[in-house]
């Protein structure tokens, strides 16, 4: 049986299309959790839900876990190598072990497929259609921030969502 | 960035050579606004390569997580490659996603590596 298994279980529901809350709720509860669990280790499970902007489960799982390294209450230690986690879990939920000292979180190297419609432009290796979009969205930008298109060739004339203004 | 200069690019520059990155990321910080992400649409191979204006160069997606992850992105930075290969990068340095890329019946798959910079 694993650590993850023997510690104490508590799950955090998302509020389906709110992840700034349930970003809040996650936080308060393992500041809340850590202080009442004298040193026990317990596993802090996040049932998210992906958001309006399609981040992939790993981004929104990272962006947690970094939030709650900020903060200073959660020291993660990941353990294991990128293709043999020591410690893995249900592939629709973040598990955390805090007390501790050890977080794992689900892992799935492959997250995705994209079945995507051919270029509209007229230029040889141009985006899929729709490719540009769902790419921003997995570097986890916003439309302000500043993106480097390397070998961007007519990426200016994109016909779809994804080039934006300081790119 | 582009190397064709007949395409207009802001940075005229080779993304197989690590000083590009290190001059994008001077502009950058002249500009006051740092680069959040780095996506690059390199051709697959050198048979590829030959379609462009600029007679066979193969940018690497190799050298371009390398040299982005290295001299230009900051901690949390994320550099995104669509290849025909998996790509070599920075050991303890990045962390990874993959999205498998189709388009069309017949065609070729392609994967799309997020690498993301965490030392």
């Amino acid at each position: 049986m694993s650590p993850i298994d023997r510690a104490r279980q508590v799950v955090v529901e998302p509020l389906p299309g709110r992840d700034g809350l349930l970003l809040a709720k996650t936080i308060a509860l393992g500041r809340e959790l850590q202080h009442g669990s004298n040193g026990e280790p317990f596993v802090l499970t996040v049932r998210y839900v992906q958001n309006y902007l399609e981040l992939p489960d790993q981004a929104q799982a990272s962006a947690i876990v970094r939030q709650l390294e900020r903060r200073g209450f959660l020291h993660c230690e990941r353990r294991g190598t990128k293709t043999t986690p020591k410690y893995t879990r249900a592939t629709d939920s973040l598990a955390l072990l805090i007390g501790g000292a050890k977080v794992a979180m689900s892992y799935r190297p492959i997250c995705d497929s994209w079945i995507l419609a051919r270029s509209k432009m007229k230029y040889f290796g141009a985006y899929p259609s729709g490719f540009l979009e769902r790419a921003r969205a997995l570097l986890g930008v916003t439309c302000g921030d500043s993106v480097l298109q390397v070998c961007s060739g007519r990426v200016r004339d994109y016909p779809y969502r994804g080039f934006e203004e300081h790119d | 960035m582009d190397l064709d200069a007949s395409l207009n690019p802001n940075f005229n520059l080779d993304a197989n050579d690590p000083q590009s990155y290190t001059e994008v990321r001077s502009r950058a910080m002249a500009d006051e606004r740092s680069t959040k992400g780095v996506l690059a649409d390199p051709p697959y191979n050198q048979e590829w390569a030959q379609h462009y204006a600029m007679n066979g160069s193969l940018p690497t997606s190799n050298n371009i997580v390398k040299y982005s992850v290295e001299h230009l992105l900051p901690i949390d930075g994320r550099v995104g490659v669509p290849s025909m290969e998996w790509q070599r990068y920075p050991k303890h340095k990045v962390k990874e996603v993959a999205v498998a890329v189709y388009v069309g019946n017949g065609n070729i798959g392609r994967t799309f590596a997020v690498f993301e910079k965490i030392a």
